[in-house]
């Protein structure tokens, strides 16, 4: 009984070894948590970050961080706190949304400079959806020569339905030149009433599909799209237009914007293709 | 054998209907007994039914808090408010209702900071007290007579995780206690309009 317990502790040791929730303080009382999966030293780190208002344990990114680490690779995958303590839920669109492009941005500063300071040299930034974008608008103010590669799957730009960009965003910017600190309700991305500070949905609505697609293609590293041909959260045309600009595009047939389902693997085997290529071309 | 000549028919009749009279009304009174005894029994059951069905109906209406409460105080929404508390009244006033996570009849909700203190003050309708009374110790529920009103309070502690290691501060659950009682559906023997309850 006693070698089976301990044959029993010595099997689940080892997972348990290589997992752990780590935490950061992004901003005075707003702690972020992490999930850090250790893998291969010879392999890079990845940062895995959720959608729109998910967690890590978003299925997507959850799926694909356990195929990642099986696959040999340290995967951190963080939780961005949207300025609330702690975050564990995903939030609700009728929230009070007290976060901004820039808190995310520099909360993904933070997880890029905890891989640093744990050893890793070599990061690859892995998005979903919303997660991309906001990797994007990291990537494209902070250059990082730790930084190797980029994949963003199922990118989307900041959608606002049929409300005119131009004139929101002229109304938002009259609203924070007046101080007016009033709560505005917005389409914003699936959420019919996004409920958000003024300078917080500025921060996103300004991302639209031509700032998306010159952030790409001053993308300082290797970048890989992947996308699903069935995705419904994908605007008009947004397919043709991220093939015109020719970045490196992978279109996994039938997939939806989640890639859920048996597009799951497709999702995880053209990252790991994308990771291990590029592995091989940094090492030649 | 022969009737004596002096005992006419007519009293026979008159003996036997007597008799039959003090028979029915034996049979009578103690009908009209028994009945009274199984009233005043049903009467005490029913009694007993409705004191049994306001005692649970009174603890899944504390259950109901504490539950709430649990809800509240492990809502990333409600962390937010106790660190940044800028747009606290929406959260207090309509979120917490539009979520689902209270219902917006009888019951209402404030939070306090780690000092006790009021994180901002309640409307003056179903005000809540501007300091945690010293003497409970979160979480706890208390019974109080406010101006003939029954109000029931359960204060809650809020942590920033979930093992509980800080703090945050606190939050505290309003409840019209009587109506909220009174209308579940489950009082069948209870006469709703005669309930009252002493604090």
């Amino acid at each position: 009984m006693r070698l089976y317990l301990l044959c029993l502790l010595m099997s689940v040791f080892p997972v348990a070894a290589h997992a752990a929730i780590v935490q950061q303080e992004m901003r005075p009382g707003i702690p972020a948590n992490a999930e850090y999966l250790i893998g291969q030293r010879s392999k890079p780190a990845v940062l895995l970050l959720h959608g729109f208002l998910q967690t890590r344990e978003f299925p997507t990114v959850a799926t694909l961080a356990r195929g990642l680490q099986d696959a040999g690779y340290t995967v951190l995958l963080p939780t961005l706190s949207l300025n609330i303590p702690n975050r564990m839920q995903s939030l609700a669109c009728e929230a009070v949304h007290k976060h901004s492009m820039e808190d995310d941005v520099a909360e993904i500063g933070r997880w890029v400079d905890w891989l640093k300071s744990h050893g890793q040299r070599s990061i690859v930034l892995v998005g979903h959806s919303f997660g991309s974008l906001q990797l994007l608008a990291y990537l494209s103010t902070h250059p990082d020569p730790a930084i190797k590669a980029y994949i963003g799957a199922s990118l989307v730009e900041a959608q606002i339905g049929t409300t005119s960009r131009q004139a929101l965003i002229a109304r938002l910017e009259a609203q924070i030149q007046n101080q007016q600190r009033t709560l505005v309700t917005q389409r914003l991305s699936f959420c019919r009433k996004y409920t958000s500070t003024p300078d917080g949905l500025l921060s996103y609505v300004r991302w639209d599909q031509p700032r998306l697609l010159t952030a790409l293609k001053q993308v300082p590293t290797s970048v890989q799209l992947i996308m699903g041909d069935a995705d419904g959260m994908l605007g008009q045309g947004w397919l043709k237009a991220l093939q015109h600009i020719q970045v490196p595009l992978v279109i996994v047939h039938g997939g939806s914007h989640f890639m859920d389902g048996e597009h799951e693997f497709d999702l995880l085997d053209h990252t790991l293709k994308f990771l291990e290529a590029h592995q091989q071309g940094s090492s030649q | 054998m022969k009737w004596p000549d002096a005992i006419s028919i007519k009293q026979i009749a008159l003996a036997f209907i007597t008799g039959l009279l003090v028979l029915m009304s034996l049979i009578g009174g103690f009908a009209a007994y028994q009945t009274r005894e199984v009233t005043r029994s049903l009467e005490q059951h029913n009694q007993n039914a409705a004191a049994s069905e306001l005692t649970s109906a009174a603890q899944r209406l504390l259950h109901q808090t504490d539950d709430q409460a649990a809800k509240l105080a492990g809502w990333d929404e409600t962390r937010q408010q106790l660190v940044l508390p800028e747009y606290y009244s929406y959260w207090r006033d309509q979120r917490v209702y539009e979520s689902g996570m209270l219902p917006s009849h009888f019951v209402r909700v404030a939070l306090y900071t780690p000092s006790g203190l009021l994180l901002a003050p309640s409307p003056a309708k179903n005000s809540l007290p501007a300091r945690l009374p010293s003497d409970i110790s979160p979480p706890s529920s208390w019974l109080v007579d406010e101006a003939g009103t029954t109000v029931l309070y359960h204060a809650f502690p809020v942590y920033i995780d979930e093992r509980h290691q800080t703090l945050l501060g606190y939050g505290m659950i309003r409840l019209d206690f009587m109506p909220a009682l009174l209308q579940q559906e489950v009082l069948h023997f209870a006469d709703k309009a005669s309930v009252r309850l002493t604090v």
